[in-house]
């Protein structure tokens, strides 16, 4: 406002546009409005209880016992940043999937907040696959397994898009965009990983994750298998890309938008965050293909504001992809390059002072994931595993099991462990 | 004890803001669609949303943009599945009557007719950001908030905005 300047003859068009003010609803009108919103506000009144904040585990943390709750909260910190990274096969990959997930799940409040979540859920099991066939440890138990997953996923999303559908038009409307936009990157992706395996068996597994993407795209394109066929369903995806943008042109260049500058916003976070885990090349590339979906983010605001929404709608489309690209590349190659040993710390606030049992597990049908840790209470206890065998690192955790004086007032046990 | 006057504040809070807004945001909703009753409904339905979200035990800290934003949310739902008649349709036959009593600036009904005809013609984009900035006079930041735009992204629309609709009052087509 203060640095508003305008010139006479635009303070003279304001003025113009201001005389429209006068435009008004008759008292009519006014008062009939207002007599039904009175009722309505009456028949709803504001709930006492509403007014203060949620408790929030009040909502929807279905089968997780309280404790998986409440542990989250203090894994969050420290040991959630290595088990969010964890791979299948690693020691911390179920605590990834089968508590850390399903809890921040739970902890999504709205439908679009729910469907964000699960499509990154589904792009997190694309990824997952991506990283182990770049290490060449992708086996078929585990690609199925990731495929379950993936599917599982990909459905909550569009579940909520559905129940979005009605009342909510333009929610809907958004997370459609994104999933779209999120499996067409991702099958870029998983094109130019492609590219980079050598044996013949990962191809034709990485295959299988481009066909489960690309077929939930393209939904005719699912029959095809293979290498060739993978090409093929490369050009239907094209063909998908080309009508993403024919069809919905203007319509809904505002949409695009939103969605656009959050995802280029959180790839950013998401880079700035891990950049220490990529090559130096990776990262130049990173930052390359991310500074790209920014510009094209800005040519597509500048094409908005020149009115042109066709063209506004297909650059930030292209932001999108450029964004999601960014964040599949970095997750892929971070997670496959060999790891370090991190010292990191999980602290475990537990009821019984006598022993810790972890347990949850995913309800899902079918898929249900069981993870049992119990631990006797001991001074220290220690256990070394040989996760990989071609890794000459260990990973060592160590269980220290501390009482203190606080602590015991509630009878819990704080447990502490270093990988 | 407490939910009476809880309820009773909020209920006046939300029948003040009513009286304050109502007009700004059936303008602001008339100027999208231009269909008298649909504005009239949507214009309800914004504060019936407003209400609902405080039932729901959300706070309005302010309410102007609030509506705005309700209001700019609803209307992307149902202007853009149905075609816009034109503006004189809306004023002509449809009884878009300009009130006698313009308590801004004494311009007479012709012209009144020759602005909201010219704001009208320009594109969406600029319409909402000058009759946001000048009709509703919110500051350019609000309105980045309601349209979900920066706030320079406003400002430049305001400028440009200004230019055009001063090419289409002096008779020059927009290519």
């Amino acid at each position: 406002m203060n640095n508003e300047y305008f010139n006479t003859e635009e303070k003279e068009m304001a003025d113009k546009i201001r005389s429209l003010s006068a435009f008004k609803l008759t008292d009519e009108e006014r008062h009939k409005a207002k007599k039904m919103l009175l009722e309505y506000a009456r028949m709803k009144p504001v709930r006492v209880a509403a007014a203060a904040p949620r408790a929030w585990f009040s909502f929807g943390i279905r089968p997780i016992p309280v404790i998986a709750g409440v542990m989250v909260v203090i894994l969050s910190t420290s040991t959630a940043a290595a088990a969010e990274n964890a791979l299948p096969g690693d020691f911390l990959y179920n605590i990834k999937v089968s508590i850390n997930e399903p809890v921040r799940a739970s902890l999504a409040a709205s439908a679009e907040a729910k469907a964000a979540w699960a499509i990154e859920r589904a792009e997190r099991r694309i990824e997952e696959a991506a990283s182990l066939a770049l290490a060449g440890e992708l086996d078929d138990e585990t690609n199925e397994d990731l495929n379950a997953r993936f599917e599982t996923h990909v459905k909550e999303a569009e579940a909520e898009q559905a129940s979005l559908q009605e009342e909510n038009s333009v929610a809907a409307s958004r997370i459609e965009t994104n999933l779209r936009a999120t499996l067409i990157a991702h099958a870029d992706v998983l094109a130019e990983v492609r590219e980079e395996l050598e044996d013949e068996g990962s191809r034709a597994r990485i295959d299988t994750v481009i066909e489960r993407v690309s077929s939930r795209t393209f939904a005719s394109a699912r029959k095809a298998k293979g290498g060739e066929e993978a090409a093929t369903m490369m050009m239907a995806l094209d063909v998908s890309r080309e009508s993403d943008v024919a069809d919905e042109q203007e319509e809904n260049a505002e949409e695009a938008r939103s969605v656009a500058k959050e995802r280029i916003e959180a790839s950013e976070r998401l880079v700035t965050k891990n950049e220490g885990r990529v090559r130096e090349d990776t990262r130049a590339r990173l930052q390359a293909r991310l500074t790209g979906a920014k510009s094209t983010f800005a040519e597509a605001e500048d094409a908005l504001s020149r009115g042109d929404r066709r063209g506004a709608r297909a650059r930030f489309t292209d932001a999108l992809h450029g964004a999601i690209q960014t964040r599949a590349m970095l997750a892929t190659e971070a997670n496959s390059a060999p790891k370090k040993t991190a010292a990191t710390s999980l602290s475990i606030t537990a009821p019984s002072p006598a022993s810790v049992t972890i347990e949850t597990g995913e309800t899902d049908a079918g898929a249900a994931t069981m993870m049992s840790v119990t631990t006797q209470v001991a001074a220290t206890t220690s256990t070394t595993t040989d996760e990989k065998d071609d890794s000459d690192e260990d990973i060592k955790v160590e269980v220290d099991i501390r009482s203190d004086e606080d602590e015991q007032e509630s009878g819990s046990k704080k447990i502490k462990i270093d990988l | 004890m407490e939910q009476p006057s809880n309820s009773a504040e909020a209920e006046k809070g939300f029948m003040s803001a009513y009286d304050e807004h109502a007009d700004s945001i059936f303008r602001f909703l008339a100027s999208k669609i231009s269909d008298r009753e649909i504005a009239r409904d949507l214009m309800q339905e914004t504060f019936t949303r407003a209400w609902d979200y405080c039932q729901e035990g959300g706070l309005i800290r302010e309410w102007k943009p609030f509506l705005f934003r309700t209001a700019y949310n609803l209307v992307v739902d149902t202007y853009r599945k149905k075609k816009a008649v034109s503006l004189d349709a809306m004023i002509e036959d449809q009884g878009f009557a300009i009130p006698d009593r313009s308590d801004v600036i004494n311009i007479d009904k012709a012209e009144v007719k020759r602005i909201r005809a010219a704001m009208q013609g320009l594109d969406e984009v600029y319409r909402d950001v000058l009759s946001l900035r000048f009709t509703e006079d919110l500051p350019p930041k609000e309105i980045a908030g309601i349209l979900g735009l920066s706030e320079n992204v406003v400002s430049v629309r305001i400028h440009r905005g200004l230019a055009k609709l001063r090419e289409h009052m002096n008779g020059r087509k927009q290519i």
